[in-house]
């Protein structure tokens, strides 16, 4: 339920209930209508306004703010654990004038179990009680954009998804579980070592281990402050790897941009080149122009009483007798004085015809017509093409901005990457020294501690020791634990990624399958047998949105929680290969399946395959009486 | 005076004028559609004899005279005296070179009325629509092939 929540004015309801054997629930909305705000509206709800990027005013639906005060909630009702919970969380806001963000309260967050209310009072209590449901950091692997969920191949994982996977698989409890008692031992040690020095105050050895026991805690300490400056190196590798990717792929813009202005400066030579022979073509276009005319001054023309016969007509005429000497017969002069007569008044047409015949045949202007109609369409051509240059320059520049060239800013960030890099590496081998001499000391702490506690049979340090031997005894059964879990876990994923991948790639044939590293690196197995970082072999944006969700579905088929997945612009621009096997594989990608997406990703002949699993469609559309509010409507389902 | 008078080609001192510089100027200096101011005017030509368009303006704006013109412009000259005899049916040169004037100047206004309205001249189009429209016009001269 939506109350006054970004494009949703007043209350709307949408039933998000799946029925038995139907896990897909559709809603269609063109764009800017509300599919990502309710996106972030689930976000807003679970982890408030900071989940989503954006201050809570602006959140407040502008239409609501503009009447009155008012609240702006969202509020989640599901079943989790045999119980039916109901979150809401929600701002208050003051009337604002249009065109101006509204002043809004703090996020208050209300929980219902089985209809009875969570005191929850601190926000830490309230963020503690929601991380229980579903982590923040984990929820990226249960509400994705299916376009942005690409993250997972292009760089290798930092500490923050390696953390968030560990947590969606279980893992992240026991390696908490391993941490406490890791201190709860270390802590006993300390008390143990206390007690013992107290007992054998003048006892060389007691002092000797005290002393062990303090120069192990100053390696721990150390280690401690190795693990943060690893941290930040890290990150700063990282950021250096950013900073350069993001560079690079601006440096290489900046040559397209080049090699555009290059083809634009051509294409201009092009045109000037094809104006001149426009011009010089245009001495044609008078003959162009006229020739039917001249066709049928030439048809005229050879219709009409040639020259030569008009010309030896008149000279029969000049006398009255023939060639052959006899006298002309009246009726043949006659005759012949009608021929006369009627060429007198065609002979202009005789000698137009004649012109226009040696005209045709000495420029033919079909083939002139013809010719012009190629330089034009070339012109045509070239003005396209500039078209498109000039249109990717400016696309090009707007990426670019005002940047000329990045080789400079390339080098000194290489430059510090390889001083972070450094450091890491430095930090890596003192830490390593460090364990192993901790490990060595630690050894050696354990054993003369014990010798020197066998002299002391008090209550306080055999209950100590005890206490010291259990700990140790869950510290080993739970890192066993781990190192199985993890095993085990990295296995089925993997596995169950590589099947899922082979199931949507456009190209089975070529790969093998997918591998998880020990750091939860996506690693691709071809055909050939090479092993390669996903990010390292720079997969298209739509392999790298196949290669994500077949990593998201495995992590969700064998995660410790229990979530719907909601994913924001399903398809993207997938090819129709990726396009159809992704559709047909969201119904098995969670328990509940909420795919947002807008008409042009999935048309109705699309959606047939999997129809028999969407439990309800609904359509996300503009209000119609009110354009800056949309309204949800149920297309389908009960 | 016979029809064969009428069928001669046209005096070499004739003067090819326009009202319209300015639209000659901007057409072929300018825009440099055309190489030469002769080939804008046999092309103007041919619209107004097809159009039976005749300029009411007086042509004041000499081009060119038409006996310098060189061997490169015969095919224009050639248009020029055919379409010459199609524009006056008469032994009258004076009144024959102002027919010429008239229609050349006539169609011109068509064509620069449509370089106007465009900011250019759509030449297949105006090729194409020349094609349709000369069986009718063709009709109409009739008389003039006849050598009325």
């Amino acid at each position: 339920m939506l109350e006054n929540f970004r494009p949703f004015c007043s209350r709307h309801t949408i039933d998000l209930s799946i029925e038995k054997g139907r896990p897909v629930i559709l809603v269609k909305a063109l764009n800017d209508v509300g599919k990502t705000s309710l996106f972030k509206a689930i976000q807003f709800c679970l982890y408030g306004s900071k989940a989503t990027g954006e201050k809570a005013f602006r959140h407040v639906n502008r239409t609501a703010c503009t009447q009155n005060d008012g609240r702006t909630f969202v509020k989640l009702t599901f079943d989790h654990e045999e119980k039916l919970y109901e979150i809401t969380r929600s701002v208050e806001f003051k009337k604002s004038p249009p065109g101006s963000f509204p002043d809004t309260s703090d996020e208050v967050l209300e929980v219902r179990v089985d209809g009875i209310p969570v005191k929850l009072e601190s926000i830490r209590e309230q963020n503690e009680y929601i991380e229980a449901i579903l982590p923040e950091d984990a929820s990226q692997f249960f509400l994705f954009d299916g376009e942005d969920i690409q993250k997972y191949t292009r760089y290798p994982p930092g500490e923050h998804v390696k953390e968030a996977i560990e947590m969606v698989l279980g893992i992240r409890e026991l390696l908490n579980a391993r941490e406490d008692i890791e201190n709860i031992s270390r802590e006993l040690k300390h008390e143990l070592d206390d007690l013992l020095v107290e007992r054998s105050k003048h006892d060389q050895e007691a002092v000797a281990v005290d002393s062990l026991g303090r120069e192990i805690a100053d390696i721990r300490k150390r280690i401690e402050e190795l693990d943060t400056r690893i941290g930040q190196a890290r990150e700063n590798v990282k950021s250096c790897d950013e900073t350069l990717i993001k560079h690079v792929a601006i440096q290489a813009k900046i040559e397209s941009r080049k090699q555009a202005e290059q083809n634009r400066d051509l294409l201009k030579e092009q045109i000037k080149t094809n104006e001149n022979k426009i011009r010089e073509f245009n001495r044609h276009l008078g003959v162009i122009l006229v020739a039917p005319l001249l066709r049928e001054l030439s048809r005229l023309g050879r219709k009409s009483v040639p020259h030569w016969k008009r010309a030896a007509i008149g000279a029969v005429l000049q006398s009255d007798f023939c060639i052959c000497d006899r006298p002309i017969d009246p009726s043949i002069r006659e005759r012949f004085e009608r021929i006369l007569d009627k060429d007198l008044g065609v002979s202009s047409l005789q000698y137009l015809g004649d012109q226009a015949t040696e005209l045709l045949f000495d420029t033919q202007p079909d083939a002139l017509e013809k010719s012009l109609y190629e330089i034009l369409a070339q012109r045509r051509d070239l003005e396209s093409n500039l078209v498109l240059q000039e249109q990717t320059m400016a696309d090009l520049n707007k990426e670019i901005g005002g940047r000329e060239d990045l080789a400079a800013d390339i080098k000194a960030a290489a430059d510090t990457r390889q001083r972070a890099a450094a450091d890491l590496e430095k930090y890596m081998v003192e830490k390593q020294a460090k364990e192993m001499d901790l490990e060595t000391k630690s050894g050696e702490y354990g054993r003369r501690q014990a010798k020197l506690a066998e002299q002391f049979t008090d209550k306080d340090i055999e209950d100590k020791k005890a206490y010291l031997r259990s700990s140790d005894a869950c510290e080993t059964a739970v890192r066993e634990a781990i190192d199985e879990l993890v095993d085990k876990s990295k296995q089925k994923v993997a596995e169950l990624a590589s099947k899922v991948f082979l199931d949507l790639t456009n190209a089975p044939t070529l790969y093998q399958g997918i591998e998880i590293t020990d750091e939860y690196e996506l690693k691709i197995k071809t055909i050939g047998g090479t092993t390669r970082p996903v990010w390292d072999q720079s997969p298209s944006a739509g392999q790298s949105q196949i290669i994500a969700t077949a990593y998201i579905a495995a992590l969700n088929r064998y995660t410790a929680r229990e979530a719907p997945v909601i994913v924001d612009t399903p398809i993207g621009r997938l090819d129709p290969i990726h396009k159809k096997n992704l559709i047909e594989y969201y119904p098995e990608i969670g328990p509940q399946v909420i795919i947002l997406y807008q008409p042009s990703e999935l048309s109705s002949e699309d959606i047939e395959p999997i129809a028999k699993y969407v439990s309800s469609e609904w359509l996300l559309e503009r209000d119609p009486h009110n354009p800056d509010a949309s309204i949800f409507r149920r297309i389908k389902g009960r | 005076m016979s029809q064969t008078e009428n069928a001669e080609p046209l005096d070499e001192n004739f003067m090819v004028r326009t009202a319209y510089p300015d639209a000659y100027q901007e057409l072929w200096q300018r825009k440099k559609l055309f190489k030469h101011q002769i080939h804008l005017f046999t092309a103007a030509l041919a619209i107004g004899i097809l159009y039976n368009a005749q300029s009411q303006k007086k042509p004041h704006h000499d081009i060119v005279r038409i006996g310098t013109l060189s061997e490169e412009h015969k095919e224009n000259k050639d248009v020029i005296n055919i379409l010459s005899q199609i524009a006056y049916v008469g032994p009258d040169k004076r009144s024959r070179g102002a027919a010429i004037l008239s229609y050349a100047d006539g169609g011109l206004e068509i064509l620069w009325k449509e370089y106007q309205a465009q900011g250019m001249l759509d030449l297949p189009r105006i090729v194409d629509e020349a094609k349709k429209k000369w069986p009718d016009r063709i009709v109409e001269l009739s008389h003039v092939f006849k050598g009325s």
